[in-house]
């Protein structure tokens, strides 16, 4: 094996180092768009991107049991009013974080954000 | 005057092209048996490029071209993959290979072990190019770290393999 | 020869490095369904998508097949109720015993040894104060002092006969009602554990509405990183906790609660005395089993911090993060190296005592 071989060698090791760095950890430093993902018993409604310049605005969702009004202001999303009975939703208030999500289950409507986020799951 | 099959001068360089592509086959055959303890998918032996590489010695990168495709061909053919998608990736990936052996053969700094590195690395790097049309999405560059590296040991063990081999075919004369 | 030597170094550098990244390209398949009142998502690495979707599927029957037998909710009449071993004994209660599928008997076995060991903080069968209270109901309003009264009288865990060999449950006193809404998702997220790791499945994460269940650790070979919610705070965690094959399940005051005349009333109550327990406002279980920590997590929000403190400490393998009504995380000593507190969350934290 002559020099140039082992010059090949190393050069095929660094391009992989580098590579690999590009692919699997220069990403997780950007900041990861904030989209909060709408959906009624699983297919998607409405997407809705969070970030600061975000102006405040309402959407009107139709769930299984009746109409579901969603504030969106900045960062931050939550159910402002949901027909369902217990309005648990309603309680869980704002949300903004990747990987956060508020639920309605009589109306299967789901609130979920996408996006890096800091912890694999939030027990509640 | 010269009549009949007295004439007929055996053409060896299609009779060793014919032989390196059966060759060929059957190795690719025999290798895509062989489990390695590499856990990433699509790496393979590279058994098969040595019939490519000799045909590259013997005759340049024309027939060492024509040597990858045939074997491709008929590969696909026998096992019933032809026109699948591993068929194009065995193309894509046996073409770019071929190719760049061909240049770095030329290139007196590095021995049959660097040629069969730079090989191997092109073979999954062309691969992946293919992948990534068939599939429309950049998402296989996930593996060209992976695949990057295995070359480097699939390309030691023929390159060390091709040695011994060429040696031979010198002694013989059959190689300049 | 050392040339032959290097390389053979390099071929063994190289297949080792290979078999550590080999995490980065596992493929993950996540699936969400809508059951026991909430949302439940499993998610699952692997290198076969086919088996991983295969699994979470059989996983989710897993689930659903418990809560049928679980739940308490359904009326007279219909298919629910009849697949529901649950409504079966409490229909019986004071009548006769109920043969029951072996999950039953061993959801209420686990359920009446900590209701025991609890002393009584955690107590299936609150089913009739539960139902007095209604809080899934329309306009719920507080009951009053002597309708809790009444129903104390027909709960307790001693008119719970479990007979394992026949398998029959006997509520052996009229009136008396079991509610598993305390025990039953965290017995059913620890039955789609055990299935998804009988298929071979060796990095997961369930999280019933929750309740969070995981195998292993997560696609980068680190401990799955669960947070605990800001019982206050929308948004915010008061700590995150790492967590390698086991579960996480709190119990809080913010979830489920209806407001009247300013005074909020949640749906944790102390089956001692039929009221919301108020001196803790949430309480976190740590520890292997989900159908432990389920029925843990309510013990220790019902009894007093400190006694819920003591109590988690004598229990092999649990742990437990609280925080007190007046603003004070306290913890288990064991939690201290794989648990961190956000800082300045507004509560007070002195090492978790």
């Amino acid at each position: 094996m002559t020099r140039g071989d082992k010059l090949l060698i190393l050069l095929i090791l660094a391009s992989s180092l580098l590579s690999g760095y590009f692919l699997y950890f220069h990403n997780s430093n950007k900041d990861a768009s904030h989209q909060a993902v709408i959906s009624v018993s699983g297919k998607i409604v409405q997407r809705v991107s969070l970030s600061d310049s975000t102006p405040s605005q309402h959407f009107r969702i139709n769930g299984k049991v009746g109409e579901t009004i969603i504030a969106v202001a900045g960062r931050k999303i939550r159910v402002e009013n949901a027909a369902c009975v217990n309005q648990i939703c309603v309680h869980q208030g704002w949300i903004e974080r990747a990987g956060e999500s508020i639920v309605c289950m009589p109306g299967e409507v789901v609130i979920s954000i996408e996006g890096v986020t800091g912890v694999d799951a939030v027990t509640r | 005057m010269n009549m009949g099959d007295t004439d007929i001068k055996p053409d060896i360089r299609m009779v060793r092209i014919a032989l390196l592509i059966a060759l060929g086959v059957s190795m690719h055959l025999v290798e895509s048996m062989i489990m390695l303890p590499i856990p990433i998918p699509g790496v393979k032996l590279g058994l098969a490029n040595l019939a490519t590489l000799l045909a590259l010695y013997l005759y340049g990168v024309q027939d060492g071209i024509l040597v990858a495709v045939a074997r491709v061909f008929l590969g696909s053919l026998i096992s019933g993959l032809f026109l699948s998608p591993a068929f194009f990736l065995g193309l894509g990936g046996g073409v770019f290979s071929t190719i760049i052996m061909g240049l770095f053969m030329r290139w007196r700094c590095f021995t049959v072990v660097g040629v069969c590195i730079a090989g191997a690395a092109a073979h999954n790097f062309g691969q992946l190019l293919v992948a990534s049309l068939l599939l429309k999405s950049s998402a296989v560059a996930y593996y060209l770290p992976f695949l990057l590296v295995a070359s480097i040991p699939t390309g030691l063990f023929t390159g060390f393999a091709m040695k011994p081999l060429l040696l031979r075919l010198k002694r013989a004369g059959i190689l300049t | 020869m050392t040339g032959k030597l290097w390389v053979f170094a390099v071929m063994i550098f190289v297949i080792a490095a290979l078999y550590a990244g080999k995490g980065l390209l596992q493929k993950e398949y996540s699936s969400q369904q809508f059951m026991m009142d909430t949302l439940v998502t499993i998610k699952v690495y692997g290198s076969d998508k086919a088996k991983l979707q295969q699994s979470v599927n059989e996983a989710f029957n897993e689930m659903r097949r418990i809560a049928e037998l679980a739940d308490h909710f359904p009326a007279v009449g219909t298919a629910a109720y009849n697949a529901s071993d649950i409504c079966k004994i409490n229909q019986n209660a004071g009548i006769k015993p109920v043969t029951v599928q072996q999950d039953t008997v061993e959801m209420l076995l686990l359920a009446r040894k900590y209701a025991e060991l609890s002393k009584g903080a955690f107590d299936p069968t609150i089913g009739a104060v539960m139902r007095l209270w209604n809080f899934g109901g329309d306009k719920p309003t507080p009951p009053k002092p002597e309708a809790i009264s009444q129903m104390i009288a027909v709960s307790g865990f001693n008119y719970l006969e479990i007979d394992q060999q026949k398998s029959t449950v006997y509520l052996n006193k009229k009136g008396v009602q079991l509610d598993l809404g305390a025990s039953a998702k965290g017995y059913a997220t620890e039955k789609a554990y055990q299935l998804l790791k009988k298929r071979g499945i060796e990095k997961a994460l369930i999280d019933a509405g929750g309740n969070i269940r995981t195998i292993g650790r997560n696609r980068d070979e680190k401990p799955w990183k669960i947070g605990i919610k800001d019982p206050r705070k929308e948004g915010a965690l008061i700590a995150v906790v790492s967590v390698t094959d086991g579960s996480a399940v709190t119990s809080g005051d913010y979830y489920r609660y209806f407001e009247k005349d300013g005074v909020r009333y949640h749906h944790i109550l102390d089956p001692r005395t039929g009221y919301p327990s108020n001196h803790t406002i949430s309480a976190t279980i740590i520890t292997e089993n989900s159908a432990v920590a389920d029925i843990l997590s309510t013990a220790c929000f019902v009894l007093p911090p400190k006694e819920a403190l003591a109590f988690a400490v004598g229990i092999d393998g649990v742990d437990l993060l609280l925080i007190t009504s007046d603003k004070k995380i306290m913890h288990t000593p064991k939690l201290f190296n794989r648990i961190s507190i956000t800082p300045d969350s507004g509560y007070r934290y002195d090492q978790g005592r």
